[in-house]
């Protein structure tokens, strides 16, 4: 192994092992399950790293500043690993922070399409997007008081998201949807962070490739199953949908299975590349089927995950590890929160962790 | 000296006592409980562990857990309060109603989501108030030119002017309506008995709100000079002011909340001390075993407190009870193998700190030497030496005595580091008169020897110490000394236990140590020589080739001992004993020639110690050339006091653990003990 990994990564490897150390252990999450309320589900992160969410809570009583807040800690987590890496290492992380920044521009967008384009009421006050800049400046205020698609073009000027609008432009008022768009940003991340870890050395390059293709796995193969099982979409409209660049599955391969006319019929075929999954094409109803593909899903990242922080210390899995298992923390969090929010039960939350 | 000696009971009393027996159980809290299955297997089918009567019943150790942690929970913002305001005591705990209990809980919760409820609702107004004052300040100026007309004629803009008029007399019920959506109404001066007001919201409530007007008879109007800039300006100071009383409601709520909580804190701590009193009474009869008419327990006592454990069961039972003693070596399962007794480790108070560093490693071998007074001795003795400075040790001292009394919360292991503290800082005090250091400098002579001076290359005052070589030579004696206790300890527990073969055969038995013994021997020689010269043949065969011919016959021995449990000897046997018999000498020999020349970090350590106050006190002295203490200097050296104490007694405390734990318990320590851990009211939830 050469110098250079290990003066990259030595320091980091043993500061996010001792972070990863502090992640809340899965009786922590049972426990907050079985909460009879959200005060007082929320009264057991006093004690923990989160603490900040209790006090939050406690001055507001607003679950979703709450999740807000949620949202603002998962971004300190990339910061923190900014201050840590060199030069070409922080050109990957900053991609990587592409993604906290698209997912907060789509709530922003949503919120624009339902004001200005569909004449919704929107009850979710601005309050609840994150305001600060992630990677690059965005007003989000001007985002979504735009009058119309100039306005927001205009409002994303000087980013890389303007001329994903503009080129999404039509479809998006002919839809009523942003579906199109979202799907182009989503693509855009998943290039972004290729292209930046062209700068890292062949080994870790070959650890990304594996992650990001199997997410994209991961994400196009949800896409398959719920616009086969919900809509019955035909080939040519899923194909519009999926993310090129996957680590098993051939898209294409696996379109060719579902043949051009609509239908809900899932075959085996286009679930190849994970044979484990072959019996969902058959399992239940649609929701469920989804269910339990997610499930599905999520383990499979995350036992692949768990292999990277077991392989070599001194390669960028050490980050892209960190970041699945915190990003897992936070969800299964705001999962629970929501579901006590709206007075789920235990059982019925466990299904979705 | 050794572990708490421990004897086994087994007790039968009449179902009917058994309440009052779990009673004075908990209340005497001396019964580390045993499960019968561990003895008895084959008879343990014929027992219940749930009694006919009680079965169903609801309150079970985990509901109670559960319930107790709630109430937990719910205190936890209370600050500055505790739940255990006394000690739990049978007496003042009456029976529980964990319905009650739950019900009250369940009602408080909801009490307390009602107030969260209510300061989400304030919340979301205050930010729909932020959303309205955000579209006004067009821009982020407080003015747009032209006024809110302007504003609202602007394309982006979301916001809706609308004037009028209605009738004076509904103007505060009209303002209380209105003012439920974000919204601001100006008031006009009334003329021709009407109030012209102009209304401000945002366009996607202005349907709404017009239907509120219509109430009031609104009557659309254009009116001169609306829309000026100073009626933005008095907008935006009245949603200014609205969002101010906003905020002044969520604050009460929060003190509302508080108040809650406050209001119901003695039932809390009532129902909290009541269900952890519960809760123990139910693991403790968790552990009974029924009969039809008869419940049976078992258990490890510490043997000082037969006897009052006795009597408290005779008490209980009004003598209705069988009470069987038995000594641990006794107990035996029902394939002849030991029944493991818990260990106590019953040391006196000021060596508990010392006790934490043991259990923190494992927990000793119930009947061996109890490790943790040689542990205190061994551990001050290296820290004193890598921190010698007596100075920096009374600093540390006080930090130790004042630390849990400064920093509030300080309790039970942390409590004890604090002791552990101010005893470093106490051997670092004795350390330093004897070297003659007071922070980092030789106020007063030392007792033995001139630690500085002999860093510096001068003379340390003791002809016996005239080099730093001297002090690795004092060093490595001293770890022969620490090494040599722990194969002495090792001896006894061996003896103890009665085993022979690992006595004499063993890295660390006998054999072993006749070459260590040698090993030194010859090293002092050699040294003494100028290193030019061994032992004699005969000396270096008698001391070392001896015990590795005896050696040879470990493996041998062993096979043959196990021979019936299916070892043979075939005919790779005497290779592997050979290429055991190698490999054993090898780790003999590099184990405890490392061992040993560990202990020079001793001296590295304290080497660097001076060091470090030397490089500070030539800085102090370069910023005050003339000899006498300045300012500069003087904060030089406090900061490099500082410095020292903080990362040297880290360094010094961790190699002192390091030591300890890998070096010295290394020759001895056997932890394959568990902890005695009775159920009684002192003991932690």
């Amino acid at each position: 192994m050469s110098r250079g990994r290990l003066d990259r990564y030595a320091f980091i490897n043993a500061k996010l092992k001792t972070r990863l150390s502090m992640v809340l252990p899965d009786e922590f999450f049972i426990r907050l399950s079985r909460a009879a309320t959200p005060n007082e589900a929320v009264q057991l992160l006093k004690e923990t790293p989160f603490a900040s969410l209790e006090r939050v809570y406690a001055e507001t009583g607003d679950l979703k500043l709450v999740e807000l807040e949620l949202f603002s800690m998962e971004l300190d987590f990339f910061r923190e690993i900014q201050k840590l890496v060199d030069a070409e290492l922080l050109i990957f992380v900053n991609a990587l922070m592409l993604r906290p920044e698209i997912e907060n521009l789509k709530e922003a967008l949503r919120l624009w399409l339902d004001r200005a384009v569909r004449r919704r009421d929107i009850s979710s006050p601005l309050g609840y997007i994150f305001q600060g800049s992630i990677r690059h400046r965005i007003d989000i205020h001007r985002i979504v008081d735009s009058a119309d698609i100039e306005g927001l073009q205009n409002a994303l000027e000087g980013t890389p998201y303007a001329s994903l609008v503009s080129s999404n432009a039509a479809e998006i008022l002919s839809s009523r949807s942003l579906f199109s768009l979202e799907t182009d940003l989503d693509r855009f991340y998943y290039s972004r962070v290729r292209e930046a870890s062209a700068g890292l050395g062949a080994e870790d390059r070959a650890v990304v490739e594996r992650i990001l293709g199997m997410e994209i796995d991961l994400e196009n193969l949800e896409r398959i199953v719920r616009f086969r099982s919900f809509y019955g979409f035909g080939a040519d409209r899923i194909r519009h949908c999926l993310i090129p660049g996957g680590y098993r599955i051939d898209p294409e391969a696996a379109l060719s299975s579902l043949g051009t006319q609509d239908s809900r019929d899932l075959p085996p075929e286009a679930l190849q590349g994970y044979p484990e999954l072959s019996a969902l094409s058959s399992t239940g109803d649609a929701s469920s089927r989804l269910l339990l593909l997610e499930e599905f899903l999520r383990q499979v990242l995350f036992k692949e995950v768990s292999r990277l922080l077991g392989g070599d210390p001194f390669s960028v899995g050490i980050i892209l590890a960190y970041f699945s298992i915190r990003n897992r923390e936070i969800r299964r969090l705001s999962t629970i929160l929501n579901a006590k929010y709206y007075g789920l039960g235990e059982e019925t939350i466990g299904r979705y962790l | 000296m050794f572990t708490s000696t421990m004897r086994h009971l087994t007790a039968v009393v009449l179902s009917r006592d058994s309440e009052v027996v779990s009673r004075e159980l908990l209340n005497v809290g001396l019964l580390d409980f045993a499960r019968i299955e561990e003895f008895l297997p084959e008879i343990s089918s014929s027992f219940n562990r749930i009694p006919e009567g009680e079965k169903g019943r609801e309150n079970s150790v985990s509901r109670l857990r559960e319930d107790r942690l709630r109430i937990e929970n719910l205190a936890s913002s209370m600050p500055g309060v505790s739940l255990k305001i006394a000690p739990l005591s049978l007496e003042s705990i009456p029976d529980i109603d964990i319905e009650e209990i739950e019900s009250g809980l369940n009602h408080l919760a909801a009490g307390l989501q009602d107030i969260r409820n209510r300061q989400q609702e304030l919340n979301r107004e205050l930010m729909k108030l932020e959303d309205l004052r955000n579209h006004l300040v067009h821009h982020g100026q407080d003015s747009s030119p032209g006024g809110i007309g302007k504003l609202v004629e602007s394309k982006d803009s979301f916001i809706t002017v609308s004037t009028g008029s209605i009738v004076p007399r509904f103007r505060d019920q009209a303002r209380e309506r209105i003012h439920r959506f974000p919204s601001v109404l100006v008031d006009m001066p009334e003329r021709e008995g009407r109030l012209p007001l102009m209304l401000i919201s945002l366009r996607r409530d202005s349907r709404e709100l017009h239907s509120i007007l219509q109430e009031f008879g609104w009557r659309e109007e254009r009116l001169p000079g609306a829309g000026a800039p100073e009626h933005q300006a008095e907008a935006l100071k009245e949603l200014d002011s609205r969002k101010e009383e906003l905020r002044k409601q969520q604050q009460r709520a929060a003190e509302e909340y508080k108040s809650l909580l406050e209001e119901n804190r003695p039932r809390l701590q009532e129902q909290w001390a009541g269900l952890a009193v519960h809760e123990k009474l139910v693991q403790i009869r968790s552990n009974f075993t029924h009969t039809e008419r008869t419940v049976l327990f078992t258990g490890w006592v510490p043997a000082e407190k037969t006897s009052s454990l006795e009597e408290a069961i005779r008490k209980a039972s009004d003598s209705r009870c069988w009470i069987e003693w038995h000594e641990a070596a006794e107990v035996r399962n029902t394939s002849g193998g030991r029944v493991a007794a818990p260990v106590e480790l019953n040391n006196p108070g000021f060596l508990k700190p010392f006790e934490m560093l043991v259990e923190n490693y494992a927990i000793p071998e119930y009947g061996t030497v109890d490790p943790t007074p040689f542990v205190a001795v061994a551990f001050l003795s290296m820290f004193g030496l890598m921190f010698a400075d007596a100075g920096q040790g009374l600093v540390l001292v006080l930090i130790g005595l004042l630390g849990p009394r400064l920093i509030p919360g300080i309790a039970g292991k942390m409590r004890r580091l604090f002791t552990l503290i101010a005893y470093c800082g106490a051997a670092a005090v004795v350390s330093g008169i004897l070297f003659g250091s007071w922070f980092g400098r030789p106020w007063l002579p030392p007792l033995w020897f001139n630690y500085h001076a002999l860093v510096s290359g001068h003379s340390s005052g003791n002809p016996a110490v005239r080099s730093v070589y001297d002090i690795l030579f004092i060093t490595i004696v001293f770890g022969i000394a620490v090494l040599a206790t722990g194969l002495l300890l090792n001896w006894i527990n061996l003896f103890k236990k009665r085993d022979w073969f690992s006595l004499g055969f063993e890295k660390g038995g006998i054999l072993g140590a006749w070459m260590f013994a040698w090993g030194i021997y010859t090293a002092f020689f050699f040294a003494e020589s100028g290193y030019r010269e061994l032992p004699s043949d005969a000396v270096l065969l008698t001391g070392f080739g001896v015990p590795a011919l005896l050696l040879l016959l470990k493996h041998p021995i062993h096979a043959l001992r196990h021979r019936k449990d299916g070892a043979h000897l075939g005919p790779g046997a005497i290779m592997i004993f050979l290429m055991e018999w190698v490999v054993e000498l090898l780790e003999i020999f590099s184990g405890y020639l490392a061992n040993t020349l560990s202990f020079m970090r001793v001296a590295g350590l304290g080497i660097a110690h001076v060091s470090l106050m030397r490089a500070f006190d030539q800085i102090a002295s370069m910023v005050s050339p003339s000899g006498s203490f300045s300012l500069w200097s003087l904060l030089i050296l406090l900061t490099g006091n500082i410095l020292v104490i903080a990362l040297e007694g880290l360094s010094a405390g961790i190699q002192s653990l390091r030591l300890n734990y890998y070096e010295f318990f290394s020759k001895y320590f056997t932890g394959s003990g568990r902890a005695y851990a009775p159920i009684s009211l002192r003991s932690s939830m």
